[in-house]
């Protein structure tokens, strides 16, 4: 198992400096700079600029300076954001992202897997409909017509919570239930599904014979395999929900990594994007890995070499 | 005291998009103390419906018990019992064993888990006593090193040795009555005959009742005293094994006999088959539902709603105009 | 919410039961059923959606949305660009059906005019998507072995890439073009379509009637269009229509930000958007768009649900 995952580990390298490459590619291929967006900057201080980051060396000299700095995780200093790293930016807005994100998902998996087994527990009736009703409609409603309309009914309308903002709990409830909920309502089918699967087995049947109650057998014998594609799920959701707080740090005026890239990347602060980009790149791979590994202890059928 | 189990008129129906499936339409039996029980038949006569029925394991929808009963030592209509005493009775009183070994258990619990389980759903037992049971039931099925197969996952054994656990699994609290639905159907042939070999001996020092499952009368003929034919969805001849071996009554049953390859006829060449299909259970033809397949039938058999039943013995019965064929 | 990850897990795990294809299928009782009365399968499979009361409304209601987007120069009541800043926004009347934004454009046509952007995004995407993933799962399932499991490795490094950057980044450096958004959005939802395409090829292969025209000396390129292609296409239809919604959510998702479709022109993002910045004056011009866009989503997820559930009947949940 620890070799397998040192394997996984070393297997990243590789698709790292693949997304380094090419969004160093893109960002040089780009017509525009970062300076020269705004205001007429006199030419000598441009050009004193420039000399400062490197700007006017050959492209190959500057690839290769900007891979010895990946090595060292060094993501450089941000072209916008004068005297500030990369990696002093990531280090201030990861946390609020990541409390965010954290806190949709243990909402989603809480409110998900509940309609999972709401509607499971009687296929084909009122109830199971009436939850994949709801649940579809979630699939449909992107953070971006939830989110508002949130805040219309909850901020502005009844004046309950805040509009926006990242500073009590009380601001963290709108943006949470905002991105969790598309994956409640996607947690939810895949959990109906995953548990509709099992009840059909033959070892359900077995159970049944067996004199077990129906509750036993529930929680036994169809929880443990039927929740085991949302626990598959849960790699990819991590990389939904990283970008989906673009879009609702946005809404809020949240102070967190999302924001700061869909400012730095319309703002053309290269380095900023390429770190984010990368950063958020290991998050997801790693994730994806620790998905793999709880999967490989909850299924006895899969061992890793 | 009556019998161990009396079935009367069970019928048991599938509601499906496409009509009705009359899976089960009429089958009465019954099996004492101590006997065997074997009942054959095509797939799709009914015959797994039929116990799977008796115990509740149907699947509702789309299937549905809609009559007959199923007297439980003369005491308890399982057919009629509330879900509470139909569980209490499930995994002590009565065991059941199913065709796949491979699908039957749960590939994530160990054996172990498995097995202790039965104990403790039924008995007030130590988990330490449980575990003692389990290890004791691994040696009778003939399982080496049970102690230390109990913390293995079903994916570790072998087919045969899965049939095994399953059949350990089902002797857990020494039940009366153990059904065997196709035990040996998904097996190697070299280890079906150990798994029957198996049954056969744990019948007896276990002094319990069993009913046999299967396709294939030459399973029967080796392992049970008695034996009833179902055709669609019907009991068609039931009695001895020596009865409807050698005084066959029922065309159906001298069909199935002949069909069974021996050696003196795959030296000959020719093997038999009956003619046709067998038949789709929710269209049935009006009279005799193995008619449109008989060598014997005549306009009776296809007229006639109800075929009488014919008695030879105290035991034997036949379901068909025909005397004893020849 | 609307990642990548997410939508392609969502469709992957939707076509999961796709594996098998039906016409091959073990399930004798469906093809011996379906002879019996003569259909063929696709006629099998039209009955049943038939009969998928909200697969069907979701249909009717698409060819609705579709036809009045598509008719929209002829049928708006009044232009999506002319500004009219004396009127300014009204509310909903007998006028303005949806009302009027902040520059006084009936909000009504400007929805229209959004559906024709939105739906090109959508089927256009998809297009692009479902050409890359049938070519690159059927040479992958087809070729087996070692290309086999090259190809599929990229994808299996691809799906854990986060794709939706990169649009960003790209969208910011070739300026918001639409046709690039187009190829963007097509190029990274591929995916899950080479994956089953493959799938289907690699159980098809080994059926007999592509190694009947393997004896025969058929060659290859040919056994893939004229075989498998074809056999693979039930999947690929459920996948079109649950792709896509998921493009068009992703559009909506980039032109919310201010890297879609650019002003005068509008989709129904870019006027969810406009309508986020003034939801508290004139909440119409939020609600409006918002319900246009998840009704359509909806619709057309229905609809696909019920097309997997009519072409394959052996996964119809029970």
């Amino acid at each position: 198992m620890i070799l397998y995952i040192l394997k996984r580990l070393l297997a990243m390298i590789p698709v790292l400096w693949i997304i380094a490459t090419l969004t160093f590619v893109l960002m040089k291929a780009a017509p525009g700079g970062p300076f020269d967006s705004e205001r007429q900057i006199p030419a000598e201080i441009l050009k004193n600029i420039e000399e400062q980051y490197h700007l006017n060396d050959p492209l190959l000299v500057q690839y290769g300076r900007f891979l010895g700095q990946l090595a060292r995780f060094d993501l450089g200093p941000s072209f916008r954001y004068a005297g500030r790293s990369v990696n002093d930016i990531i280090a201030e807005t990861f946390p609020v992202s990541a409390t965010l994100g954290i806190l949709a998902l243990i909402y989603a998996l809480l409110l998900g897997v509940a309609a999972g087994l709401f509607a499971a527990s009687k296929p084909n009736s009122v109830r199971d409909y009436s939850a994949m009703g709801i649940s579809m409609l979630g699939i449909c409603m992107p953070s971006f017509v939830i989110g508002p309309l949130l805040v219309l009914v909850f901020a502005s309308t009844l004046k309950w919570l805040p509009v926006a903002g990242w500073d009590s709990w009380k601001d963290m409830i709108l943006p949470s239930l905002t991105l969790g909920t598309s994956y409640a309502a996607y947690i939810s089918r895949l959990t109906r599904a995953g548990l509709m699967d099992i009840i059909r087995q033959d070892y359900i049947r077995t159970a049944k014979a067996k004199g077990l109650s129906g509750f036993a057998i529930m929680v036994r014998h169809t929880m443990r395999g039927g929740l085991l594609p949302v626990v598959s799920f849960m790699g990819p959701a991590v990389a939904a929900v990283v970008t989906g707080s673009l879009v609702v740090e946005t809404i809020f005026n949240i102070p967190g990594l999302g924001r700061f890239f869909v400012q730095s990347a319309l703002n053309r602060d290269y380095t900023l994007v390429m770190g984010t980009v990368l950063f958020l790149a290991v998050l997801v791979l790693l994730c994806n890995l620790v998905t793999d590994v709880i999967y490989a202890f909850l299924d006895p059928r899969v061992r890793y070499e | 005291m009556g019998a161990l189990l009396e079935v009367k008129d069970l019928r048991t129906h599938f509601f499906t998009r496409d009509g009705v499936v009359k899976a089960v339409d009429g089958v009465s039996f019954a099996i004492e103390r101590f006997e065997t029980l074997g009942i054959v038949g095509e797939s799709g006569s009914g015959k797994s419906v039929t116990m799977q029925s008796i115990l509740g394991l149907i699947p509702t929808p789309p299937g549905k018990v809609i009559g007959g009963s199923a007297l439980w030592e003369g005491r308890l209509d399982l057919v009629a019992a509330p879900r509470r005493e139909m569980r209490r009775i499930l995994g002590s009183e009565i065991s059941m064993i199913f065709q796949d070994p491979m699908t039957s258990l749960n590939p994530f619990l160990t054996v172990g888990q498995q097995l202790t389980e039965v104990v403790t759903a039924h008995r007030k037992v130590t988990r330490a006593e449980a575990r003692d049971i389990a290890i004791e039931r691994l040696e009778e099925v003939g399982i080496p090193d049970p102690a230390q197969r109990l913390s293995q996952y079903p994916h570790q054994f072998s087919g045969g040795m899965r049939q095994r656990v399953m059949i350990a699994m089902a002797l857990m609290n020494r039940p009366k009555l153990l059904i065997a639905d196709e035990p040996t159907t998904a097996l190697d042939v070299t280890v079906q005959a150990q798994i029957l070999e198996l049954l056969k001996q744990l019948q007896k020092s276990y002094g319990m009742a069993l009913i046999l499952i299967t396709h294939d009368l030459g399973v029967v003929a080796g392992v049970t005293d008695n034996v009833m034919v179902m055709y669609a969805g019907r009991p068609v001849e039931h009695g001895t094994v020596r009865e409807v071996f050698h005084s066959t009554a029922h065309p159906y049953t001298d069909g199935l006999l002949r069909s069974a390859p021996s050696l003196a006829q795959s030296r000959s060449g020719d093997l038999f088959s009956i003619p046709g299909l067998p038949p789709d259970t929710s269209r049935l033809p009006p009279g005799c539902a193995f008619a449109p397949r008989c060598p014997h039938v005549n306009e009776q058999c296809r007229m006639n709603v109800e075929i009488p039943v014919r008695k030879f013995s105290a035991t034997h019965r036949s379901v068909c105009y025909q005397e004893h064929l020849p | 919410m609307n990642s990548n990850a997410v939508t392609r897990d969502i469709v992957g795990s939707m076509l999961e039961n796709l594996d098998q294809p039906a016409s091959l299928g073990e399930g004798g009782d469906v093809v011996a059923a379906s002879g019996e009365k003569g259909r063929s399968l696709w006629q099998d499979a039209w009955s049943r959606l038939l009969k998928n009361k909200m697969a069907t409304a979701g249909m009717i209601y698409l060819i609705i949305v579709a036809v009045m987007a598509v008719l929209a120069p002829w049928i708006a009541p009044f232009s999506y660009e002319e500004t009219d800043l004396a009127l300014g926004a009204v509310p909903p009347d007998t006028l303005h059906l949806f009302g009027t934004d902040d520059l006084g454009r009936d909000l009504f046509s400007r929805i229209l005019y959004g559906g024709r952007v939105s739906l090109m995004v959508g089927i256009l995407s998809t297009f692009v998507s479902v050409t890359i993933g049938v070519v690159y799962g059927a040479i992958s399932g087809y070729a087996g072995g070692r290309v086999d499991n090259v190809m599929m490795r990229i994808v299996e490094i691809l799906y854990a890439l986060p794709f939706t950057f990169f649009v960003i980044i790209l969208m910011v450096l070739v300026g918001r073009n639409i046709y690039v958004l187009f190829l963007a959005l097509g190029a990274i939802s591929w995916l899950t379509m080479a994956r089953i395409v493959r799938g289907q090829v690699v159980s098809l292969r080994r059926s007999d009637f592509v190694e009947a025209a393997e004896a025969t000396g058929v060659t290859r390129a040919r056994i893939i269009l004229r075989h498998i292609i074809p056999n693979t296409l039930g999947p690929v239809i459920v996948f079109v229509t649950l792709t896509i919604p998921q493009v068009m959510l992703e559009e909506a998702f980039l032109s919310f930000l201010g890297l879609g479709v650019q002003e005068p022109m509008s989709s129904w993002g870019t006027l969810i958007s406009s309508g986020v910045s003034a939801m508290e004056t004139y909440p119409w011009m939020l609600v409006f768009p918002c319900l246009t866009l998840v009704s359509t989503l909806f619709a057309l997820n229905f609809l696909g649900d019920g097309l997997r559930d009519a072409l394959d009947p052996k996964a119809s949940k029970d």
